[in-house]
Formats: structure tokens, sequence, C-alpha cells
């Protein structure tokens, strides 16, 4: 009891001597949670499923693969979690909590204790995880100590520099101007590359860093200076394209421009902002693998894989955003602007429907647009495609780049259709999960493997686990709906026929890989029909309760 | 005292039967049944949770009703939502409307679904709130946002306008302003209000018709005057102190301690003054009870310092 009133003494003081350390400490109390969530991940999932991946023996589940992957996860979700992390939503556009601000401190170190803070911890995490990881895995598995270091660091900078830049309270804005920034410091890093400025291995990540450092000090500088008011140029910009003062002419026309106000207009930035960082890394791995000779010696390492994701990643987003979305607005029950309207519930579907595909459209176009630069980049900096088969094999099997776009959008049709579909069962996770699986497989060759095991079983279990629960609830509930009957129809049905080749296939009729494509097409052409079916009935639903 | 009853007039809106439930616990509405004479002010009182806001997305046709039925204009809710919503202007209690929008975005998007939408009232309505037309939602202050929505739902100079708990956390002045705006909307000839609110002494002031719903049960509905009239308040003196409250006839409570008691019945005056006057205690003062007294007799509860 005495020893811990001296130690609160002790506390106390420091504190009192050093209002950083205070704040360095309330940092700490804040974020070590998701600290040891990092340091979970990492060992708890990545130790079993490298080992799991080393028995099976798979090509696609490459136990280098896994434990980077968990390895990077971990390091991304602190890194989120730090720009992010405060509850209320003011504090989150603050980038600093309320209370903090109110602190009688030079503003410059608030903002300074907290990037160094989130750096510095980053870094650290980073370098932890790496060491466990090395300690623990062979030496080809692993990733070179410092450049995890470099990489979780530019990571951090970045994601800062996003969450803290100018158009705080229009987040789309500082967005925009995030996504526009990028890629000046692309060419920045070429320049520096090619030997401009001396060719050390650390320079173009280090610039890369000090550019986003800049950006993010700045622009939470300027936040806090304003009291989290948006710039004149993001006001500006916010108002242009958004606002509507010219009266409408029909109910529909109003409807589209809610809709695409609050959905459409987030929707591709959000999505071309994930897209652009992840392209953004992949053009990172490609410098530090071209020039600085900074390789990560696992399959990440090469661009084939990372730019493989592109699609299914952007199809995964936006389906997440829509899952996200719908689900928030079903929690917040009714909208009186949309369903407390005069209207038939099928202009509201209808307008709600063509909004979204409008903006999936835009979404894709600016999506290929980000790829035909990266693509552009990479030529002009003289990097030789052909060292990477799928970008040389993907660029040359896509005869025009409208058929690479309306591909992506099938992806993205089919993949979130199905979301909407399977929308508010318990195991959705599981399932979107499978099914990215699939998708991803679906496009690939590849032999006989415990992987095609792993994803029939993935999907099986899925629908089991669906059709469990909505048994349990009817039962409990007792009440066989209309709605459990059509729920149990619809996920019966694509069950059977995956089954079924499944079963065939054991038989020894069909191999493998034509169950994933079979699989993958039935999931692809079964989705619209049911996202069609259940997604108008739930819209309807939220109507009426 | 001019007693109309519910019965006697058109109806906008009506309710028989409803029963509404929330999981396996909670009976929100319990067999409720109610009439919205056209043209009246009809005050919908109760305690917190007490089903009234539940009563009221069911006139919107935002809950399907589990038992019993809703018409709304003679119309189902659930059926014909278009027709009955054309004829709705609805102030919701949380006034959930968008931060991001503008209030002039705000009007030029309602006006969209409603031909009948009056804009120089509109105007009118927007100087007379003080509202800065460019003002974000998300700027503005509790009662502002209430002034906004308010205006939405009166400009379409609906002939049914539902606002519920529309002065709940409003100042004094937001809280005359909605109430002015209520009147002068039942001044226009043949245009109903329906208003919900646990201010009871707001409610008695313009309300013509009350439903008390305590429980999810309708305990009360009737016009203002007829409740009035119906329930009396006796003040009582005794010369020998009572340990406990007397059994009157038709008492909805008894209050007080000792010597000075005071009884608030439902109508049955003269066998409660003959009950009284037999137990031996004197009627000082026969008095038409507040809005207030009624509801907390209704409700059959005490408050805590009471109870102490």
């Amino acid at each position: 009891m005495v020893s811990q009133a001296i130690r609160t003494r002790a506390l106390r003081s420091m504190f009192r001597a050093s209002p950083v350390f205070a704040l360095l400490w309330e940092q700490w109390r804040v974020t070590r949670g998701v600290m040891l969530f990092a340091v979970a991940v990492t060992l708890g999932i990545a130790l079993p499923l490298h080992f799991a991946a080393a028995y099976i023996r798979s090509p696609l589940l490459d136990p280098s693969f896994v434990s980077l992957g968990a390895y990077f996860f971990s390091l991304l979700v602190v890194a989120i979690f730090f720009a992010v992390d405060y509850s209320s939503v003011d504090e989150v556009r603050l980038g600093i909590a309320a209370r903090q601000q109110l602190l009688p401190m030079r503003r410059a170190w608030l903002v300074l204790g907290h990037f160094a803070y989130r750096v510095g911890m980053m870094g650290a995490l980073a370098a932890a995880l790496g060491l466990v990881v090395n300690a623990l895995y062979s030496r080809e598995a692993t990733i070179p100590f410092e450049d995890g270091v470099t990489l979780a660091v530019c990571i951090m900078t970045y994601v800062l520099a996003i969450s803290w830049t100018v158009g705080r309270n229009g987040l789309s804005v500082g967005f925009v101007t995030a996504l526009v920034l990028v890629w000046p410091m692309y060419f920045s890093s070429l320049y520096v590359a090619h030997g401009v400025f001396g060719q050390g291995r650390y320079t173009p990540p280090l610039l890369f860093m000090a550019i986003c450092s800049v950006m993010a000090i700045g622009g939470a500088l300027q936040c806090h200076t304003t009291g989290g008011r948006t710039s004149a140029a993001s006001r500006f910009v916010e108002r242009e394209a958004t606002s509507h003062t010219s009266k409408f002419t029909s109910p529909e026309q109003a409807l589209r421009w809610l809709e695409w106000r609050r959905r459409g207009l987030v929707f591709p930035v959000v999505t071309i902002l994930l897209g652009a960082s992840y392209l953004s890394f992949i053009l990172i791995v490609i410098l530090l693998d071209h020039y600085a000779g900074l390789t990560l010696r696992v399959s990440l390492s090469t661009p084939d894989a990372l730019l493989g994701w592109i699609v299914p990643g952007a199809a995964i987003i936006t389906g997440m955003y829509h899952l996200f979305d719908d689900w928030r607005r079903s929690q917040s029950g009714q909208d009186s602007l949309v369903y407390l309207k005069p209207i038939p519930f099928s202009e509201i579907l209808r307008n709600r429907l063509r909004v979204r595909i409008t903006s999936v459209l835009t979404t894709f176009g600016m999506l290929s647009i980000l790829c035909a630069n990266l693509f552009l980049i990479a030529w002009s900096a003289g990097i030789p495609l052909e060292k990477w088969p799928i970008i040389h094999e993907a660029v040359s099997s896509i005869a025009t780049p409208i058929a690479g776009i309306i591909l992506s959008i099938l992806v993205f049709a089919g993949f979130v259709s199905v979301c909407w579909a399977l929308m508010g069962l318990p195991p959705i996770v599981v399932g979107v999960i499978v099914l990215w699986c699939c998708l991803r497989l679906a496009g690939q060759s590849y032999g006989p493997s415990m992987d095609s095991v792993f994803v029939v079983y993935g999907v099986g279990l899925t629908v089991v686990l669906a059709l469990l629960y909505y048994a349990v609830a009817a039962w409990r509930k007792r009440t066989f709906t209309r709605k459990t009957v059509l729920v149990w129809c619809g996920l019966s049905v694509p069950f059977a026929m995956l089954a079924v080749p499944w079963a065939w296939m054991i038989r020894g009729s069909l191999d493998l890989d034509d169950v994933f494509v079979t699989g993958s097409a039935l999931a692809l052409g079964l989705g619209p029909a049911l996202a069609v079916f259940h997604y108008a009935s739930w819209v309807k639903r939220l109507r009426s309760r | 005292m001019s007693e109309r009853t519910v019965a006697d007039h058109e109806t906008v809106a009506e309710v028989e039967g409803l029963t509404r439930r929330f999981g396996r616990t909670t009976l929100a509405l319990d067999n409720v049944s109610l009439r919205v004479p056209k043209g009246s002010v009809f005050g919908l009182v109760g305690e917190n949770g007490a089903g009234k806001t539940t009563l009221i997305k069911h006139l919107l046709g935002q809950y399907k009703p589990q038992s019993g039925t809703v018409r709304v204009f003679g119309e189902s809710p659930i059926e014909a939502p278009e027709k009955v919503l054309a004829g709705i202007g609805y102030l919701s209690e949380d006034h959930d409307l968008p931060g991001w929008m503008r209030i002039d975005e705000l009007i030029n998007y309602t006006q969209a679904f409603y031909p009948d939408w009056d804009d120089t009232y509109a105007e009118h309505l927007l100087k007379t709130f003080e509202l800065q037309p460019e003002a974000k939602i998300k700027t503005l202050s509790r009662g502002q946002r209430a002034q906004a929505g308010l205006l939405t739902a009166l400009a379409h100079r609906p002939p049914l306008l539902l606002l519920d708990e529309p002065s709940a956390g409003l100042d004094a002045v937001v809280r005359r302003d909605i109430l002015g705006a209520v009147i002068r909307t039942v001044a226009d000839e043949g245009r109903t209000v329906l208003f919900s609110s646990h201010l009871l002494d707001e409610v008695e002031r313009v309300a013509d018709y009350i439903a008390m719903i305590s429980k999810g049960k309708l305990v009360l509905c009737d016009s203002l005057d007829a409740i009035k009239a119906k329930h009396h308040s006796l003040t009582l003196h005794v010369e020998q102190p009572w340990t406990k409250p007397p059994t009157v006839p038709g008492a909805l409570a008894v209050t007080g301690g000792g010597r000075d008691w005071t009884v608030v019945t439902d109508g049955r005056i003269e066998e409660a003054r003959t009950a009284i006057r037999t137990l031996g205690a004197t009627i000082l003062e026969e008095t038409t009870p507040s809005l207030e007294d009624i509801f907390v007799a209704r409700s059959g509860r005490r408050s805590i310092l009471e109870e102490g």
C-alpha cells in the first residue's frame, strides 16, 4: 500500500515536471491493449498457421507468407488504431483527444508528442515482432529485421499523413489530398533511387517517411490551430462538390441526390484511397527490390503476388463498406429522410441500386487509372515487367483496359451481391473469407491439394452454420416465416450446387479445378439473383418493421 | 362545459386492438384502441417508456401491427405508405436530421416529395425561427434542429401533424415557437395535430383530446373537457388522525397523512362524498384536478418523497 502511494507520488511528480511524459504515459495506457493484440495475433495465429501450412505443403499456403501476413496484418491494425484511437467522432476528426487539446502546453509539443509516440511505438513493435518471428522461423521465411521496422514506420507515417491531413472535417477531401500528394513522393523516390541525391539503401523510404511526417504534423498543427475546422480549400471543395441549392424537379431526383451524397461520394473515395495505399506499397516494394536491393526474400517481395490481389482486394473493401453501411443503417432504425417520404418502396430500391451501380463504375474506373499509373511509373523507371510473370500475363491477356474494368466490375458485383444475399448471417465473416478464397483461387491453376479441401469445407461449414442458426432461431421464436423458408432455400440451392460437383469429383469424374471454377461461377451467377430477392425484402423491412 | 366525445367526430386516425411486443418480455402496447378526431389537437401523454413513440411509429407505418389494426386517412400505413405519408408532417423525438446537410438543402430535398409544398410558408417559418439557410445542421443547437425539423414537417401543410415529444429538452422560447406553430396548424381548417409529451401543463394548454398511456395500456382517452369534468380533487380534514389512507369509492389516488388528505376521484363524486362523510371527515375543498394530478393518480405511481 505504502509502496503504491510512493509510486503514485513519484508518477505525479514526474507528470508535474514533464507534461510530455504525462502525455506519453496516457498514450501508453490507451494503446497498450492493441499492442498486446498485435503480439497475440502474430504469435497466436501465425504460429499455428505456419506449422499447419508447413504440414500441408501447399504452394498457396506458403509458411513464410502466412507468418509475414500475420506480421503485417498486426502492424496495420496497430497503425489504424493509432490513427483513430479515440471513441468520439469529433475526437477522431481532431486527431487528438479534446481534453488533451485543453492542456496548458504548446501545440507543437502536443502534436510532436503524439507523433513521436505513435511512430516510435510502431517501430518498436515491428522490431519486437521481427525479433520473435526471426527467432521462431527459419531464416528463409523471415523478414530482415531493419527492413521490417522501416516498412512499419513507413506505414505509420503514411496512415498519420492521411488521418491528420488538412481536410479532417471533410475526410473525403483529406483523402483526395493525400492521394494527390502521394504520387510526387514516388517520383521523388525514383529520382533519389536513380542517384540524384545519392544511392543510399534507405534513402527512398526515409524520404517517403519525411514527406509523410511533414504532412501529418502540419495537418495536425493546422487542425489544432483552427479548432478542427476545415481549411478554406477543403470547405470550398466540399461545398462545390456536394451542395445542391437548386430545386429538385422530382422525388426521384431528390432521392438520388441524397443517396449519392450520403453513400456514393464516400464509397469511391474510400475505396480509391485504400486501393491507392495498396498500390503505393506495392510500388515501394518494387522500388526497394529494384533499386535498393532491399528484398524481403519472401512471396511478398514479388509484386505479382501483391498485384494479383488488387481486384479481390478492392471488391472486399467495397463489399465491406456496403455491409457496414447497411448494417449501420439497420441498427439506427428508421431513416426518416427516405422511409417516411410518400414514395413507393420500389422507387427507394431502384434509386439506391442505381446510385450504387454508378458509384461502383466510378470506383473501378478510377482504380483502373491508378493501376495504369502504376504500370506507367514502373515502365518509365525502366523496371522490366517481365520479371513478374503475372503482371506480364495480366497485361497481355486483357485485350483492352475496358475489358479489365468490366472484369473488375463483374467480380465486384458478384462479391457484393453474395454479401448482400448472405447479409445478417452470423457466420458472414467466415463466408466472406471463404468466398474471397474462391475468387482468388478460381483464376489460378494448381494441382490437387489440401487447399481445395479447405475452401470447399469452408463454404460447406459456413452454409451449415447459417442454416443451423436460422433453424434454431426459427425454433426458438416458433415462427417459420416466409423469410425463414426463403433464406433456407436461398442458401440450400447454391450449397447443393456446390455439393453436387464436389460429390461428383470424389467419384473421380471431375477434378478439383473444375469444382472451384464451377463453385465460383455459381456463386457469381446466383449471388445477384439472391441479392435482388433478399436485399429488396431487407430494404422493405426497414420501412415497416 | 361541452363534452364532446371522440366517437362523435370524423377521424383521421384509428387504432383498434393494437398490441406490440419487443422480444419476449417487453409489452410496448397492449390492446390499444383510440381515434383521433379530425381538426383536433390530440395529446398523447404517458411516462417514459409508456409506448407513445411506438404508437406514433405504428401510425407512420414504421412498425407493422403484430395484432390489431391501424388506419390513417382510412388507409393502412403498411399497405399504402405513399398515400398515408403524403398527408403527414412528422417531427421525431430526437430530431434525426442529417448533420452534413445544410438547411436550404434540407428544404429543397423535402419539398421534392410534397406537391403541396408552400414556399411562402417555408420562407416565413425560416424567418420566424431565424434560421440561416446556408447553416449546416450539425452546427445547429438542439432547439434550432427542432425548428428546422418542424419547418419541413409544416411547410407542406399536412392534414395530420405528428410530433413526438416536440419540446423535450428545449428552452421556453423554442417551446413557445413550437406550440405557436401547432396552434396555427390547427387554425388551418380541418388540420389535425397529434403530439406526445410528458410536459403535462403544455398538453393541457393546447390539447383538445387526450390519450393517456401507462405501461403500454390506454388508461384514458377523451376530450380534455370531459376528462376534467370526470375527475375531482377533494381535500379532507379529520379530527382524529388516520394512520392509513381511507377507502373511498372511485378514488384513483389518496395522498396526505394524519388529519389532512387529498383524494382524486374518477367521476363517482356523489358516492365519494357520501363515503367521506360516513368516515367522519370534512370536505374542505372540492376542485378540478390538473392534468398532472390526474396523470399521477391514473398511473398509480407515488413519488419517492411520498413513499419516504
